[in-house]
């Protein structure tokens, strides 16, 4: 057992040292605004946090954080914080955050073998299978140095929830019941994603019963795991009564009534003679399976039950999204899965997997089918969202680890078996070996029991474990471990050389405009803006209201004419686009431009339209052959605007696109650029203020440069709105 | 209960400590004088040569004057008048005596009688008084903040900044002047307005302009209190760097044997704004064809010898920025701020670095220990860099008691000085810190030594370790006796 | 304030402050403390008894207490 917790803490160990290149940061989106919140908690107290109204974003609207968020991730770092304070070790609480992730991933490396573990007599399964939890990179993406996000601690809450389960399950014991119930109850204050528990559990009971291995060990576990886990769920504001209301909590109460039947009917079958039973038996449970149905067709059409929300159905038709909230599709972590993502997330877990799914089959106990079940359903949803990879990990590591401990088991010991024990192995193993066991072992030792061969398969199985922790540092230290605020690119004379636009940006906002000045950015950047610039955004990654990020799609999609209402309307003070054309940085705004302009017409089909952003042959262009749309956009002129100027006459090239740029630059006359950082990848224009004299603007900024009678040569957008 | 108890009696060992301090902090405030005072007509200026230096982002004015005592008594107190205005920028006073440089101390504190006037005092209290009719060559030297401002207030990107600055030609005085001139110095020779005044004498119109200084007079004999306003418009195209506040922390480590210091700056650029907003094409155009700009772009900070681990961040984190150059003959941090610092515009930072102990620390005789510190580092920059407000905060190792401190600062800049308790890593009763918090000071002034000595019983050196151990122990103890209670709940009869 | 300190900073010049254990050896008795203490008290925790309390938790305890003590400044928290 200890040599196990050494093994383990080696391996967690991997994700710290390779944030070593970059400072300690939080990275991407979503962990930024978690350590907001986070800075918000342990700022202000538990109670504050949980009435939490946020006026900085989603100006004007606002949005009450606290009743919308999964606090587990933030109290979490909280606690840590104040324990760790207690201790005399006053640690900065980003410096909590930020390691919060390599911590949880320890943890999860030792759920990973106590879950194991209850699935095999074999130890070294849990070894290996806290071993592959460790490194894999399905799940290291998630647990790096940094990655601040809910998912650190909720695959932990995860695998350690079905540990529990398994044990409470084996046992029928309440205290594991109830156990289970609490760490239920942490995930679901923890992630959204506790639904995949919400949902596996009743289909793991379901299965058994349906194999006729209904027992009361499973009627304990699961009513126990049910009443305390929902009562426990239902205490987070921002579930609340989603688990009586909604159709994704419906399976886990449809069989918790199913149980009581079965339960009923057991204590029924012992009170009455069997032939009685058989009749009423019938009888009784056709009864009951129409009133239930009847029941729930009742309930979802009067509204007690919510239907199954969009992203739900995004779940089973891969198509749904696109069409119908583009919002949804336009997040890359949202796509369906290509399948070299699993190759690249999991490596040769990913062709042990079915080998261990297998061996459960052989034994097939109550855990075995449990293993079963989950491998199914996450192999399902991994290929439906890039996401859902992650809960498919812990299924494939534990899978793996099963099936490399059998065959390192099998050809790991050097001893040829006795005639009885080889009687007893072929058993075990399945094998269609002859009865004859006296014959077989009177012939010279062959096949897997010379020396060579199991040399053979050692030491093959041990080149592909090294192959595979190559791998996973490879994809760890390359793909995983860029912190996305902070870009590093080689010089010719192969130093390191860091591009830290993103910070220069926020950092002037955030000392050289008033406090309150209103940002207007696409969502991404959103929480960004909150954590690092600390001003008030339009929308950000919390994306709760459709509407109003369509809304700045509109302004960003539509002329300066029709922008510059939106903006004032909004308060906008200044407008934030990220630009990777200078550097060739691929996760720009015009590459996410068509995103921008599909939301807004899924508002305002008849303002904004998606085709006229193409050319007549159907290209996406920004050069000289941009349609005019494109080029009068409000988001095409603050990318390029000025930008030729970097260039000799007639040779600037987005290097992005590697386009070659019209000669005549855009020109705004609503905005004016007021900061663009030293690699051109942030720009931020200011919107300018109503015009002294009363002038339209681009009148105004014609007679600064010069022309007064500018002909109106510029195509005016489809309808002006004028607030005055 | 016990802890309280240790706490208390610590804060006394403190105050017991702190003796010393606290009697300095009652001089350096100001006199308290009846509202109607006017300084006796006890002296006549004989002679006076004020020279203004507007060289620097700051301005350092040196009056030289020949004191003569008219009155029938001997005298020990001259007094400097000072707008109220000027009084609140004004810093890093220091007077000496220009014949004789090994004559003591002479004390300069701000005398306060009328908060409402518009005129205030700067007494200088002599180390011994003045006989009558005898005469003294006194220098006295002053800098002022926050002097100037930007004309044009704001301008391009790509424009020369040019300053402006009001003075009065007739050096202020509270005695009568027989003869006096005003040397104003400057960084070029590019002054394109300044106040004409008629001549006397041979010279026809004042000032006289030779290269890069202007000189108005010398005056014949003026009174007590007259003044003449003059302005002048120069070209300065550098930044006009403005430390609101800078707090520096030194963190002596014996455990360690190193002494950490960090400083965090509030930066201002107090030139000329930007009448256009910031054009980044230009700026980089004007990286290549004319590099000279007014705004803030680098700061080289040359620390002590031996200097390591430096760091460089900002509220967002790191900044990649920076270069540290560390080798026996130097150790020069040269940052870069994120993004060019223009007039108007804020940039607060933080840096921070690590030194052996024995570069600053030494054992005393007496058993104690003293340390010797800069009292002031800060960026080295040719325009020169002024500072509003600055705390230094030296925190001792805990349990550090007996503080003295001496630091060779002008004492009118120092506002307060105090011992705090400041409670971080492994602390159980917080370490003792030395707070000096002081004003308007200038980069002239880094370099400047603060001493203080202190003891610490070898008892509070192991403090932590024994926490510790008492910890550990506890913990053994506790499964020693659970481990046991177990066992009894096992034994069967 | 007091000006005779100059002097007293004067007079101590040949003796600066070195510490017990330099900077560059402090990582190394860090870890060799902690893993003693570590060990000293996995030993004591196996094996739970009054002799041992003297014989093992306080030594274990006290290499601990100056192993933590150590590896905080080696990890450049100077205590």
């Amino acid at each position: 057992m200890s040599l196990g917790f050494c093994f383990q803490s080696s391996f967690s160990a991997n994700p710290i040292l390779l944030f070593a290149g970059f400072e300690s940061i939080i990275h991407e989106f979503d962990p930024w605004f978690n350590f907001r919140a986070t800075k918000y908690l342990v700022a202000n107290g538990f109670y504050n946090f949980w009435d939490w109204f946020d006026d900085r974003t989603w100006h004007p609207l606002g949005r009450v954080t606290g009743g919308t968020l999964y606090p587990g991730l933030m109290v979490t770092s909280g606690v840590i914080y104040h324990a760790l304070r207690a201790l005399t070790i006053p640690v900065d609480i980003r410096n909590v955050c930020v390691l919060l992730a390599p911590g949880f991933s320890g943890l999860t490396a030792i759920a990973a073998y106590l879950l194991t573990n209850e699935m095999t007599p074999s130890p070294s399964a849990g070894l290996l299978a806290a071993l592959f939890m460790g490194i894999a990179p399905g799940y290291i993406s998630r647990s790096v140095a940094g990655s601040y996000d809910n998912e650190a601690i909720a695959i932990f809450l995860l695998v350690f929830t079905f540990y529990l389960w398994i044990k409470a399950l084996k046992q029928g014991s309440m205290l594991w019941g109830a156990l289970c119930a609490l760490f239920y109850g942490y995930m679901v204050a923890s992630w959204g994603g506790y639904a995949f528990i919400t949902c596996l559990l009743p289909l793991h009971a379901f299965v058994l019963v349906c194999m006729g291995r209904y027992s009361t060990r499973l009627y304990v576990a699961y009513t126990t795991w049910y009443a305390l886990g929902t009562l426990a769920s239902m205490q987070i504001p921002f579930v609340g009564f989603l688990p009586v209301k909604t159709s994704e909590h419906m399976p886990a109460l449809g069989i918790f009534g199913f149980l009581q039947l079965l339960a009923f009917l057991d204590y029924v079958r012992s009170a009455i003679p069997s032939r009685q039973f058989q009749t009423f038996l019938w009888l009784f449970a056709g009864a009951a399976f129409g009133l239930g149905l009847l029941g729930l067709v009742i309930a979802t059409s009067a509204g007690f039950i919510a239907p199954w929300s969009g992203r739900f159905y995004s779940l089973f038709d891969t198509g749904y999204a696109k069409i119908h909230i583009p919002i949804i599709a336009s997040v890359s972590e949202h796509q369906p899965t290509a399948w070299p993502a699993f190759f690249f997330d999991l490596n040769m877990l990913i062709w042990l997997f079915p080998v261990g799914v297998y061996l459960c089959f052989q034994q097939l106990a109550d855990e075995h089918v449990f293993i079963v079940v989950y491998a199914l359903f996450g192999s399902y949803f991994a290929g439906v969202m890039v996401r859902l990879m992650l809960t498919l990990t812990p299924v494939v590591c534990i899978a793996a680890a099963i099936a490399v401990s059998a065959l390192l088991d099998t050809y790991l010991s050097v001893k040829s078996p006795k005639p009885e024990e080889n009687q007893a192995v072929e058993g075990a193993e399945g094998k269609k070996a002859a009865k004859s066991g006296l014959k077989a072992t009177n012939k010279p030792v062959v096949g897997v029991y010379t020396t060579w061969g199991k040399g053979m398969i050692v030491s093959a199985l041990a080149v592909y474990l090294l192959l595979f922790v190559l791998h996973c540092t490879w994809v760890t230290s390359n793909a995983y471990s860029s912190p996305s605020v902070v870009l590093a690119s080689r010089l010719p004379d192969g130093s390191q050389h860091i591009i830290d636009d993103y910070r220069e940006a926020y950092q002037w906002l955030r000392q050289n405009t008033r406090e309150d000045a209103k940002i207007m950015s696409w969502w991404d950047y959103g929480y960004q803006i909150g954590g690092m610039a600390d001003r008030p955004t339009l929308v950000d990654n919390n994306t709760w209201n459709n509407t109003h990020i369509a809304t700045v799609g509109k302004a960003m999609s539509s002329s300066e004419e029709v922008s510059y209402p939106i903006m004032r309307q909004h308060e906008v003070d200044y407008v934030l686009v990220v630009f990777g054309g200078l550097l060739g940085y691929s996760g720009d705004d015009i590459n996410k431009f068509l995103w921008m302009v599909r939301i807004a017409e899924g508002i305002w089909p008849e303002e904004v339209s998606e085709r006229a952003f193409f050319t007549p042959r159907g290209e996406y262009r920004v050069d000289g052959e941009a349609t005019e749309t494109m080029k009068n956009s409000l988001m095409y002129k603050m990318s390029y605007y000025n930008y030729n100027n970097l260039f000799p006459a007639g040779q600037a090239v987005d290097r992005m696109r590697g386009a070659r740029l019209p000669e005549v630059g855009p020109t705004l006359s609503t905005l004016e650029e007021a900061f663009t950082s030293e690699n051109w990848i942030i720009r931020i224009y200011k919107v300018k203020d109503l015009d002294n004299l009363g002038r339209d603007h681009s009148s105004a900024a014609a007679f600064e440069r010069g022309h007064k009678k500018k002909k109106v040569t510029k195509k005016r957008g489809p309808r002006v709105l004028r607030v005055d | 209960m016990k802890t309280s108890a240790v706490f208390s009696t610590f804060l006394s060992l403190l105050s017991l400590g702190s003796a010393a301090s606290s009697e300095r902090k009652s001089s350096s405030t100001s006199t308290t004088l009846p509202a109607t005072f006017k300084p006796p007509q006890v002296f006549k200026n004989s002679n006076l040569v004020h020279v203004i230096s507007v060289e620097k982002n700051y301005v350092k004015e040196n009056i030289n004057v020949l004191i003569e005592n008219i009155d029938k008594t001997a005298q020990d107190e001259y007094f400097v008048p000072f707008t109220a205005d000027q009084m609140s920028r004004l810093g890093g006073v220091e007077v000496k005596d220009r014949k004789d440089s090994s004559a003591g101390p002479f004390i300069a504190e701000a005398v306060e009688f009328d908060q409402e006037s518009d005129i205030q005092y700067l007494r200088i209290r002599f180390p011994k008084p003045l006989a009558p009719g005898a005469s003294q060559t006194l220098g006295i030297t002053y800098y002022l903040l926050k002097a100037y401002k930007p004309l044009p207030a704001s301008i391009k990107q790509e424009e020369q900044q040019y300053l402006f600055f009001s003075f009065s030609a007739y050096c202020p005085s509270a005695y009568t002047t027989s003869k006096q001139k005003t040397e104003v110095k400057f960084p070029t020779s590019n002054i394109p307005d300044y106040t004409k005044l008629p001549g006397s004498g041979d010279v026809k119109e004042f000032p006289q302009k030779q290269g890069s200084k202007l000189t108005y007079g010398p005056f014949d004999e003026k009174p007590a209190g007259a003044t003449q306003p003059v302005s002048v418009r120069f070209e300065f195209n550098k930044p006009v760097t403005h430390v609101s506040r800078l707090e520096r922390d030194i963190e002596v480590s014996h455990w360690g044997g190193n002494v950490a210091f960090e400083e965090r700056y509030t930066l201002h650029h107090r030139g000329a704004n930007l009448s256009a907003l910031f054009n980044r094409v230009k700026w980089q155009q004007a990286q290549y064809y004319q590099p000279n700009t007014f705004a803030l772009k680098e700061m080289k900070f040359p620390l002590r010898v031996g200097s390591a681990d430096a760091y460089y961040t900002d509220v967002i984190g790191n900044v990649s920025t920076s270069r540290f150059r560390s080798n026996k003959r130097e150790a020069l941090l040269e940052i870069k701020p994120r993004y060019p610092v223009f007039g108007g515009w804020k940039y607060p930072f933080t840096i921070g670095w690590n030194s052996d102990a024995k570069n600053f620390l030494r054992k005393t005789a007496t058993g104690g220990f003293v340390l010797n510190v800069p009292f002031l580092e800060g960026p080295r920059q040719q325009e020169g860099v002024e500072y509003e407000q600055v705390q230094v905060r030296v925190i001792l190792p805990e349990g550090a008691e007996n503080v003295k401190y001496h630091t060779t600062i002008p004492t009118q800049s120092i506002i307060e000085a105090g011992v705090e308790i400041h409670r971080t890593y492994l602390d159980t009763l917080g370490r003792t810190a030395l707070v000096i918090k002081a004003r308007n000071l200038l980069d002239d002034f880094r370099g400047r030594e603060l001493t203080v000595t202190y003891d610490y019983p070898l008892m509070a050196s192991l403090r932590k370790p024994l926490v510790i151990f008492g910890s550990a122990m506890a913990v053994f103890v506790g499964a020693w006796v659970v481990g046991n209670l177990e066992l009894k709940f096992a034994t069967r009869k | 304030m007091d000006s005779s300190l100059h002097e007293v900073w004067q007079a101590a010049a040949g003796s600066p402050f070195v510490p017990t254990v330099g900077k560059s050896s402090q990582f190394l008795v860090a870890f060799i403390l902690l893993l003693l203490g570590f060990s000293l008290g996995g030993a004591f925790a196996l094996n739970r008894s009054v002799v041992n309390l003297p014989v093992l938790a306080v030594p274990a305890a006290l290499a601990l207490a100056f192993g933590v003590v150590y590896m905080f400044c080696a990890v450049g928290v100077y205590v």
